[in-house]
């Protein structure tokens, strides 16, 4: 059995409300390689953000607990960590990449120091020699006149300069994983596309796994060497990222790939959305999640709780109406790919 | 930051003389004056009139007031009638004394405030940040005064531990003075505390929810130099703002805490002048109050543009 750098199986984070209990990740389980990028797509509150803050357990609320299963990095037990090896395992082993970047630095303090406190939390070095590499980073992320920039505040550079910093903090710290939670989602296009061929352009550099978490499904293809689609706290479907988009399987994946906007698109015809809103997380537990926008639904489906299922070729789906013996007719549906 | 020392030092002018009219309107505007103190009730008319001629009451009420702001700005505050002593050599001698009381007292306040509050933000809903938020409310509730003559009757006249009035004498060594100060200071300091504790309860709640507190922690930097040096810096500019605010109040509070303790200082040199209707010192006090009220703000100004890089004044 090969080794992988991330193993997690059957997490499950809840958050005790005061209206109940809000089943954020309800049973989730993937592998993550060296040097591969996973890309975690599905709508908002579906729970990706909070996945990736259980496998940092960084859980911002204390109301959220990790309450069933086991995450695994580099063969290590990573629930099992006491404060101290957390901290370690903190930047060093796996960083994280923000959403917003303006709000992601102190603002308080200069990028030069915030930069050699995180290099420093990890390694016994000078604050002359953290400073150096810290400018050496920002020069390799494309910073101009590095050593200056050591002296601003965050409010003196753009969000796309603030990302790139960010990125360059995360470099510092040489991890084997990075997390990217949504990090283009604030930044406009044209810094998009720059910031994730930065990116791209690292992980080649460095054989650094790279969790890539979005709801653009265009980022995806371009990043990503698989996929995993997450509804309501589940995995529904997980292939490579080529099969997924030639051979979509779960009835919310056909969803989500007919309401992406092609070019050939008919002008003027509304486009193509899932109806309906996602289920109450307090409320979820028994049967598909997808049930009550499905079109396909049939009575079981209120019943079994569909587990994912290998189709071949890695491609796994979670629902009961795909199986290796038998297949759903997809309605309509644009193509793609 | 010159600029700015510049420009609130020329609005010290306008604010004097605010301050300055005002006092003087007030003073001669409560009944009695410091003749009829000085003579008694059963004074000769005739000696009544010379007093008064020569201490220059018998002039028109703004041909004083002309007289009295040409003398301070020629740096002449007048001569307390009640203690016949320059009023400015007797404020230099108060002021320090206050200063004493009102900054241990704060100093108090202000560390104990911030511990308090930071640890019941770090504990949200726990039973200690119950038992602070308890706290902040008893200490905003109860008066100076009451809790002044509380602690008189407890730990001075039941207990006998600390000395009830005066300030004790610094030839008896330092420990004299400091347990004349302790009860002044705790009772200065209580209501002061109970503001800090729930403004860096807010604040510190507000800060630690951000999110560069939550990528401090996924860069594995250390949890304590997180709290103390990331959230807390970030934490600061409200407590700054109290912390000037209370400044000022602490001298107003140190009037009724130094009366009830009898120190010797501004507060019951400010009492007397106007229960003496000693006009110079009355006048003369309150404006070295406005003074110091000035400056503080001031400096609570520039210690804002230190922690606050946005903020350029």
């Amino acid at each position: 059995m090969d080794k992988h750098l991330v193993e997690v199986k059957n997490l499950r984070t809840y958050f005790y409300t005061a209206s109940g209990i809000s089943k954020a990740v309800d049973g989730v389980s993937f592998t993550v390689d060296e040097g591969e990028t996973l890309g975690i797509v599905g709508e908002s509150g579906c729970g990706k953000s909070v996945m990736s803050a259980s496998i940092m357990r960084l859980l911002a609320s204390k109301a959220g607990k990790i309450v069933d299963g086991t995450v695994h990095f580099n063969g290590a037990d990573v629930r099992a960590l006491n404060e101290n090896q957390l901290r370690e395992f903190r930047g060093k082993d796996v960083a994280m990449i923000f959403q917003d970047p303006m709000t992601t630095l102190d603002p308080v303090f200069k990028i030069g120091d915030q930069m050699v406190e995180a290099i420093q939390a990890h390694e016994n070095i000078t604050k002359e020699e953290a400073r150096r590499i810290s400018a050496e980073a920002l020069g390799k992320v494309g910073i101009p006149d590095p050593e200056k920039r050591l002296n601003s505040y965050p409010f003196e550079l753009s969000g796309g300069m603030c990302q790139r910093v960010a990125i360059a903090m995360v470099l510092c710290g040489k991890p084997k994983l990075i997390i990217a939670d949504e990090p283009t989602t604030a930044l406009d296009v044209t810094m998009q596309a720059q910031i994730l061929k930065l990116m791209k352009q690292l992980q080649t550099e460095s054989h650094t796994a790279i969790m890539l978490i979005t709801h653009n499904l265009g980022v995806v293809w371009e990043m990503c060497d698989r996929v995993m689609v997450m509804y309501a706290g589940r995995v529904v479907e997980q292939a490579a990222v080529k099969e997924l988009y030639s051979n979509p399987m779960h009835p919310y994946t056909w969803g989500l790939m007919d309401s992406m906007p092609a070019l050939n698109d008919t002008p003027k015809e509304p486009m193509s959305t899932i109806e309906g809103m996602p289920p109450d997380l307090r409320l979820v537990g028994k049967g598909c999640n997808f049930r009550d926008r499905c079109k396909y639904a049939q009575p079981q489906c209120a019943e079994v709780v569909p587990e994912p299922v290998d189709l071949g070729n890695g491609h796994c789906v979670a629902c009961l109406l795909q199986t290796r013996e038998h297949r759903l007719e997809r309605e309509g549906g644009k193509r793609h790919g | 930051m010159l600029r700015l020392v510049w420009k609130r030092l020329l609005q010290l002018i306008p604010t004097m003389l605010i301050v300055v009219s005002i006092t003087f309107v007030i003073t001669r505007v409560i009944p009695g004056d410091p003749v009829s103190v000085l003579a008694g009730p059963e004074a000769d008319p005739q000696v009544i009139a010379e007093l008064q001629a020569s201490l220059g009451l018998d002039k028109s009420i703004p041909e004083q007031f002309v007289m009295y702001v040409s003398d301070i700005c020629r740096g002449d505050f007048g001569t307390s009638l009640n203690y016949n002593e320059p009023v400015f050599s007797l404020i230099l001698d108060r002021i320090p004394k206050t200063l004493l009381i009102t900054f241990t007292g704060l100093i108090i306040a202000l560390v104990g405030g911030i511990v308090l509050g930071t640890v019941s933000a770090l504990r949200q809903n726990s039973i200690i940040d119950h038992l602070c938020t308890f706290f902040a409310l008893l200490g905003a509730s109860m008066p100076v005064f009451w809790i002044a003559i509380m602690s008189i009757f407890v730990f001075s006249v039941q207990l006998g531990l600390l000395p009830v009035m005066g300030m004790g004498s610094l030839d008896q060594g330092i420990g004299d003075v400091a347990s004349h100060m302790l009860l002044p200071c705790l009772c200065l300091a209580l209501a002061p505390m109970a503001t800090f504790t729930r403004t860096t309860r807010s604040s510190m709640l507000d800060t630690i929810n951000n999110d560069y507190i939550r990528a401090l922690r996924a860069r594995g930097v250390k949890e304590r130099r997180i709290i103390w040096k990331h959230a807390f810096k970030n934490a600061l500019p409200p407590i700054i703002s109290i912390l000037g605010v209370q400044l000022g109040i602490s001298f107003s509070g140190a009037i009724m805490t130094e009366n009830i303790f009898s120190w010797p200082g501004m507060g019951t040199l400010i009492s007397t002048a106007i229960n003496t209707r000693d006009y110079a010192l009355v006048q003369g006090a309150i404006l070295t109050l406005a003074v110091v009220n000035v400056v503080i703000s001031l400096l609570m100004d520039i210690l804002y543009m230190l922690i606050q890089p946005k903020v350029k004044i």
